[in-house]
């Protein structure tokens, strides 16, 4: 079975060509890191496996996606590595082509974005390429499947066998240093001369692996006197920058004899598209607009009528059909109840969103598919310093509109360890689309008219709070040293309809599954506690177990303008996840259908209730996926435990505001 | 002379980016962007916002003060 | 009779069974409403 590693630099269609290559979907974006693990999908064909890495400029990691690849390298067994190659900028391209030849694995590789090389004037000769890589190099177009075919060839050829490594010298005090370290070192499976040259590099992953073996005074020794050497007799002050210039060297002697540029060069439409959506004047305006944009067809123009549309199914010819079945069957009452009202009302009141929910991942796909996303990254740059974070930061929160966990994982492009802590801690403010209902339900009670204000007004406020908190956290807790910025703005591309869809439907099908199974055994749950109390089965629901469990929560809740024993019911089961604040509910009110439980809590609540309560629904805690991919993303049981601390003071705090704030204007 | 001095739209070649921050810097040598690189400022965001720079063909974002420690001399 | 007890079992059943599994799989950092569902962690050093 061949184990095959697909590494390259982000950007350069590497999620594209895996997809081609296995039929396995995976999720495309053109921002860097998409990938932020590895994933693995099966190779048509009976080829074996093939392993999608993180998008590295080089084997030595900056940040800690970038750490992913070394790790793989040192410690997992694979056969091959297809190595993916942007045409259009081979020459820092071909710089981690040249590590990855240098580990000795077969290898072979995919020149991707030909067309795009050739319109930018390139002519290569892979047939020179592949004499002087000493390995098959193939021109693909991994977006529309051109040469998949040729790939699939040659990684059928290769032999389990480990080719021989490209070695290049690199003059003769590192070639002294590298062979004395080498001495040192204890036989594995792993290329000594590789290792060597990693570490003089300063890769940490190779460092602490050889710290296991060598005496790190040893190490560093060696490695100090190296440095001293090639400082005294070259022009470079340090040893990776001399590594590099001659890597470097090597390439440019090998672009030289396989490239020829032709004159004419058109402005590229990327630059044309850039200096509009990045322009000094237009560029925030256009950011906000999308988004505006994007709000409307999601809520209003779009989404509000198929909700609407589903509602009226489910809870007509839906409903009725499930009655007449088990009236048919004989059905018991106690069965009618836990099916109608429990599951029926619990997963149809989620459900009845999914259209909203699958517009909104639609648009988040578009945004990472075309390659805006990076120029949001520079768009908000300025006004993110201000707060003590980049731009990047922001990139996170938009994908943190979708859902939190995969928010929380994409923070890892971040280099800077502090502003990457700081945007895991702060990216479940944004409001994920597993909130949407609860505002959409609250929203469409209270305030019909201004149905897409309100739930705007939420976003922003998100934004807003982990904003605020950013500039607190970074002026006590993390006074981190400056703040950096630096942004690969990848070439636009048209997104593709197939990809988009795929894309939409990947983000959005596990809502369903959701629906199906947690939210459907929740609500049989929430239904059965409502239903049995200390009195017995069929109590009145206010004499339930789960109104005595909401009913102390309740008087904790009722200073920020919500004490009923309903609404703190449905944060404790919000917690599991958020869309299930809905479904309790919909339970608990009885209720048959959406419209009919906006009637009833339109009763039970006033309008400034209302908003205090969707307000701490947004904020008052990560849900349960979310922190777990905390804890494992910062590595820290404190800094967990402070998001969730501190979502739940400032979410009470800021409602207090709003309703007692709200009670002295006169709104109450 | 710095980058930051360069009138939009105009190229310079890259003399030092030996002051920049450790972080940007190794990420603009990843990028290809390093002394001798020729390199074209494209246009800057408002409120001291950050940089496009192009070089070869490459697009980057990087803020103002980080491109006013990059020294670089006239073609 | 039989088929309530039936639907009755069968409800709860799988109810219990969801409940259970969703909080094992919250557990390992994963989130069944995104696309990061398939993915496997580097930190225990496997493959899928």
């Amino acid at each position: 079975m061949m184990n095959v590693a697909l590494i390259g630099n982000p950007n350069t269609g590497k999620t594209s060509l895996f997809n081609a290559l296995t039929g396995f979907y995976e999720y495309v974006g053109n921002w860097s890191g998409v990938t932020v693990e590895k994933k693995v999908g099966k190779l048509k064909d009976e080829l074996g496996q093939l392993i999608d890495l993180p998008g590295i400029y080089s084997l030595n990691p900056l940040s800690e996606d970038e750490a992913v690849v070394s790790n793989f390298l040192l410690t997992e067994d694979f056969s091959a590595v297809l190595n993916i190659v942007d045409a259009s900028q081979l020459e820092r391209n071909l710089y981690l082509t040249l590590q990855v030849l240098e580990y000795g694995k077969p290898v072979v590789i995919a020149l991707n974005m030909f067309d795009v090389a050739k319109g930018r004037g390139l002519k290569i000769d892979t047939e020179k390429l592949s004499l002087y890589m000493k390995t098959p190099v193939i021109p693909v177009v991994a977006r529309k499947g051109t040469g998949i075919d040729q790939v699939k060839h040659y990684l059928r050829e290769i032999n389990a066998e480990n080719q021989e490594a490209l070695v290049i010298h690199y003059g003769e005090i590192l070639e002294n240093a590298i062979q004395k370290l080498i001495r040192q070192l204890p036989d594995s499976r792993l290329p000594k001369r590789w290792l060597a040259l990693q570490f003089f590099e300063g890769n940490k992953p190779v460092w602490e692996l050889l710290k296991k073996h060598v005496d790190e005074s040893v190490l560093q020794k060696i490695f100090a006197e190296t440095e001293k050497r090639i400082a005294e007799t070259e022009s470079v002050s340090s040893l990776d920058r001399y590594i590099r210039q001659i890597r470097r060297q090597w390439i440019c002697n090998v672009l030289e004899k396989a490239i020829s540029h032709s004159p004419d060069r058109k402005v590229p439409l990327s630059d044309r598209i850039d200096r509009i959506v990045v322009h000094k004047v237009w560029g925030m305006p256009i950011f906000m607009l999308l988004m505006y944009l994007v709000f409307k067809f999601t809520f209003d123009w779009l989404g509000s009528p198929l909700s609407d549309a589903l509602d009226a199914f489910i809870t007509g010819p839906v409903t009725n059909g499930i009655s007449s079945g088990l009236e048919a069957i004989g059905a018991s009452s106690f069965v009618k109840a836990v099916i109608l009202d429990g599951i029926v009302a619990g997963v149809g009141g989620v459900l009845v969103f999914v259209p909203q929910i699958m517009i909104l991942f639609f648009f988040i796909s578009l945004l990472e598919d075309s390659g805006y996303m990076a120029r949001v990254a520079m768009v908000m740059d300025r006004l993110m310093e201000i707060f003590g974070l980049n731009g990047k930061a922001f990139i996170p929160m938009i994908i943190g509109f979708g859902c939190n966990v995969p928010g929380v994982m994409a923070a890892r492009t971040i280099e800077q360890p502090s502003e990457r802590l700081l945007t895991i801690v702060l990216t479940p403010m944004m409001s994920c689309s597993a909130r949407l209902p609860v505002y959409t339900l609250f929203a469409g009670a209270f305030f019909a008219e201004n149905q897409a204000l309100v739930v705007f007004s939420l976003y922003f406020l998100g934004i807003v709070v982990a904003l605020v908190m950013a500039k607190i956290l970074t002026s006590t807790l993390l006074k981190h040293k400056e703040s950096v910025f630096v942004v690969e703005l990848p070439p636009y591309r048209v997104p593709q309809g197939q990809v988009l869809f795929r894309s939409t439907w990947e983000k959005g099908k596990g809502f369903l599954r959701k629906a199906g199974t947690f939210i459907l055994g929740g609500s049989v749950l929430i239904w059965f506690l409502s239903y049995a109390g200390p009195g017995g089965l069929s109590v009145d629901m206010n004499e339930s177990y789960l109104a005595m469990i909401g009913g102390f929560l309740g008087t904790l809740l009722a200073p920020i303008g919500f004490g009923t024993w309903q609404a703190g019911a449905a944060l404790i089961t919000g917690f599991l996840a958020k869309e299930v604040v809905v479904s309790t509910m919909n339970i608990l009110y009885a209720s048959p259908d959406i419209s009919s439980l906006q009637g009833i809590i339109a009763g039970s609540f006033i309008p400034l209730e209302a908003f205090s309560f969707i307000v701490f629904i947004l904020l008052y805690i990560p849900c349960l996926a979310t922190v777990a991919v905390i804890r494992k993303e910062t590595n820290s049981l404190r800094w967990t435990l402070f998001s969730m601390g501190y979502s739940l003071a400032i979410a009470y705090v800021i409602s207090l505001i709003i309703y007692q704030g709200g009670k002295l204007l006169g709104l109450g | 002379m710095t980058l930051a001095d360069i009138q939009p739209g105009k190229k310079a070649r890259i003399v030092s980016i030996e002051n920049v921050n450790k972080l940007v810097r190794r990420r603009l040598i990843d990028l290809g962007i390093m002394e001798g690189s020729i390199i074209c400022l494209k246009n800057s965001l408002p409120f001291g916002g950050p940089y496009t720079l192009e070089a070869d063909g490459q697009s980057i974002g990087i803020r103002r003060r980080e491109a006013s420690l990059i020294e670089v001399s006239n073609l | 009779m039989i088929v309530n007890l039936l639907l009755g079992s069968l409800i709860f059943g799988y109810a219990g069974w969801t409940i259970y599994r969703r909080f094992r799989i919250s557990k390992q950092g994963k989130c069944q409403s995104c696309s990061i569902k398939d993915n496997c962690s580097t930190n225990n050093g496997k493959s899928c």
